[in-house]
């Protein structure tokens, strides 16, 4: 019955299937529609009306990391407070420095278990900072999406952190593009945190390069909660028809 | 300028020439705004093919003439002379590179942030990241193209002799290329995997430039003849890659709906070993290109072509002075990406280049004066513009 009235709610109000743009927080991190990956995930919407969600994140250090302020907690708590009934979790593996190979094996060590509706694999950094063979990557990339599918789940790719530290002293747009090909041939969202990043530093977002030493921590949580919400709008994005 | 323009030559090899040093130093600075304008984005060969290839057909122009001439050992070592500039040149880069890295780190004060950063390939391992730099297996994020052309000229000064036979070259090379495809080789890297650009795979590129460059004495050059149909076949091939290019980052959705093997191919477009799409693409370029501005047109010798021939002509102190600058512009835009701080990146980076291709032609003009004036003085190899 529960489940029966979450559908018809979905289908009757699209835009309020995630949350994503509370107005209090537009002004800091609104994540702009074009900047979003138009390419749907069939799985997601199913599984919420179904009543249960479960998404796995899987990358290095920022999926490594731990604690309420991590972008995966932000995440589960905003899908949480917006559907109080779902069986929703959200499980991240990580480890700094995990190239895409490496998380990749991480991914699917979890998935019998996990069960995911909807991998999010976050990649990409490492390959570009060691500047590793890029069409290593990119057959990592497509072999991995074709196995996790086979697996029985969705899949999405968050690509690198925008930071000018990075961008000056790595050839990250070829990594980048790379990314974006193998997501567009694959068909699966590329979940565009580079471009989000650069978005929200140049309107007065987080801006963790900028930040005093004393603001570090608060930024990141603020930048993490943007992040949450970013793939919030971007879910929902995916899901809508 | 125009008297420092040495007008015997292609001025369009020289044009062309030019502008893929001008878009390497744009490609080689993230966030520049002129790098949604360049080719990169709508072909699959990028501002590196063309440089490549051009530098086979100077090289084929240069040292197949000097070979004729001076036999091929006189020619190889003339050569292998560049090899060692170049070498030097790129050592050179990279304790620049390293240092701006250092000062990037510093700058930024990136501390508790990015820890996956792991940029200290060379703080982790110095001694060791020295030694493998020094022997090409270590290459920092864009410092890629110099090992690649440094090996590749290393290949010419022996493959030389085979110029004589241009279709046993070009033979030897598609082989070459055909089984380092097929077997998956390539020169090894020290981060892992093998070189960004694979010299043993790039060397079909240099070499088509090279047969096409090189004209002994009394007979034609290669050239294909002007055909509809080959045009046809060109862009048959050039617009679906643009479009797909195109689609990639504007409506990747509707990529995915294409049919057939598309999709895949695209996936498979591989820039490390120089896919044979990127060698076509830009091959079907260089037939358009050949046709539309023909051998003596006007305008590669006009006023607004004028800065890129003087570039194009200097090809080696401007190549080397686009990556160095390019530091610059990347620490700049590092500080402020802007309006303000594009223009004048993108401003004071062309001028410079600009400046440094005049200074160069006009010490080399000098030189030949002074060697005309006083044939007592050693000759030099001024002239070489590989």
């Amino acid at each position: 019955m529960r489940a029966t009235l979450l559908a018809m709610l979905l289908l009757c109000a699209s835009p309020g299937l995630f949350p994503g743009s509370a107005p209090a927080r537009a002004a800091v991190c609104d994540t702009p529609v074009d900047l979003l990956d138009p390419i749907p995930l069939p799985r997601l919407r199913p599984a919420i009306a179904a009543g249960e969600l479960r998404i796995l994140i899987g990358g290095s250090a920022t999926a490594e990391a731990a604690g309420a302020a991590t972008y995966h907690s932000r995440l589960a708590a905003l899908l949480q407070n917006h559907f109080p009934t779902l069986a929703l979790r959200v499980e991240a593996r990580g480890r700094a420095g995990a190239t895409a190979a490496e998380s990749l094996v991480l991914i699917l060590r979890e998935m019998p278990g996990f069960r995911p509706h909807l991998v999010l694999w976050q990649t990409g950094t490492v390959e570009a900072v060691r500047s590793l063979e890029l069409d290593e990557m990119s057959d990592t990339l497509g072999e991995g999406i074709t196995r996790i599918r086979a697996a029985g789940a969705d899949v999405a790719l968050l690509d690198q952190q925008f930071s000018r530290f990075l961008r000056a002293n790595a050839d990250i747009d070829s990594y980048r593009n790379a990314m974006r090909v193998v997501a567009a041939a694959e068909g699966v969202p590329l979940m565009r945190r580079y471009d989000w990043m650069r978005h929200w530093m140049e309107n007065d977002g987080p801006d963790m390069e900028r930040a005093p030493r004393a603001e570090r921590a608060a930024t990141l949580a603020q930048l993490n909660d943007c992040l949450a919400r970013a793939i919030a709008a971007q879910l929902r994005h995916s899901a809508r028809r | 300028m125009q008297n420092l323009i040495r007008s015997a030559r292609d001025l369009r090899v020289d044009l062309f020439r030019g502008i893929a040093l001008w878009f390497i130093f744009i490609n080689h600075v993230p966030g520049n705004w002129l790098g949604h304008a360049t080719i990169r984005n709508f072909t699959m060969a990028d501002a590196t093919e063309v440089f490549v290839f051009l530098a086979g057909y100077a090289g084929g122009i240069a040292y197949g003439l000097v070979m004729l001439r001076e036999g091929w050992f006189f020619a190889a070592a003339r050569v292998m002379g560049r090899v060692g500039t170049l070498y030097v040149a790129h050592v050179f880069l990279f304790v620049v590179f390293t240092a701006q890295v250092g000062f990037s780190a510093a700058a930024l004060d990136r501390a508790a942030y990015l820890d996956e950063l792991q940029m200290d390939a060379f703080g982790n391992a110095p001694y060791e990241a020295l030694v493998q730099a020094l022997l090409l297996a270590f290459q920092p994020a864009f410092l890629n193209i110099l090992p690649l052309y440094i090996v590749l000229l290393a290949m010419f000064a022996l493959a030389m002799p085979l110029l004589r036979r241009p279709p046993l070259l070009l033979g030897a090379s598609v082989a070459l290329y055909a089984v380092v495809r097929g077997f998956d080789l390539n020169l090894p890297s020290w981060t892992g995997g093998g070189w960004f650009f694979n010299p043993l795979a790039w060397q079909l590129l240099f070499v088509c430039g090279v047969v096409i460059g090189f004209a002994p004495p009394g007979r034609q050059p290669f050239r294909l003849p002007w055909s509809r149909w080959i045009m046809a076949l060109c862009l048959a091939l050039l617009i679906p890659c643009g479009a797909a290019m195109l689609l990639v980052w504007n409506a990747p959705e509707l990529l995915a709906e294409l049919p057939g093997p598309w999709t895949a191919l695209l996936e498979g477009v591989d820039k490390t070993s120089l896919h044979p799409l990127r060698l076509l693409s830009l091959l079907a370029l260089t037939y358009i290109a050949a046709h539309f501005v023909p051998r003596g047109a006007a305008w590669p010798a006009g006023f607004i072509a004028r800065p890129f021939v003087l570039m194009g002509q200097q090809g080696l102190p401007v190549f080397c002075a686009s990556i160095a600058l390019s530091f610059l512009g990347r620490v700049a835009l590092e500080q402020d990406d802007r309006a303000g701080m594009q223009l004048a990146v993108n401003a004071l980076g062309f001028a410079a280049l600009l400046a440094v291709g005049w200074v160069s032609a006009w010490y080399g003009q000098k030189l030949r004066a002074t060697k005309t004036a006083n044939p007592g003085l050693p000759p030099r190899a001024a002239t070489d513009t590989a």
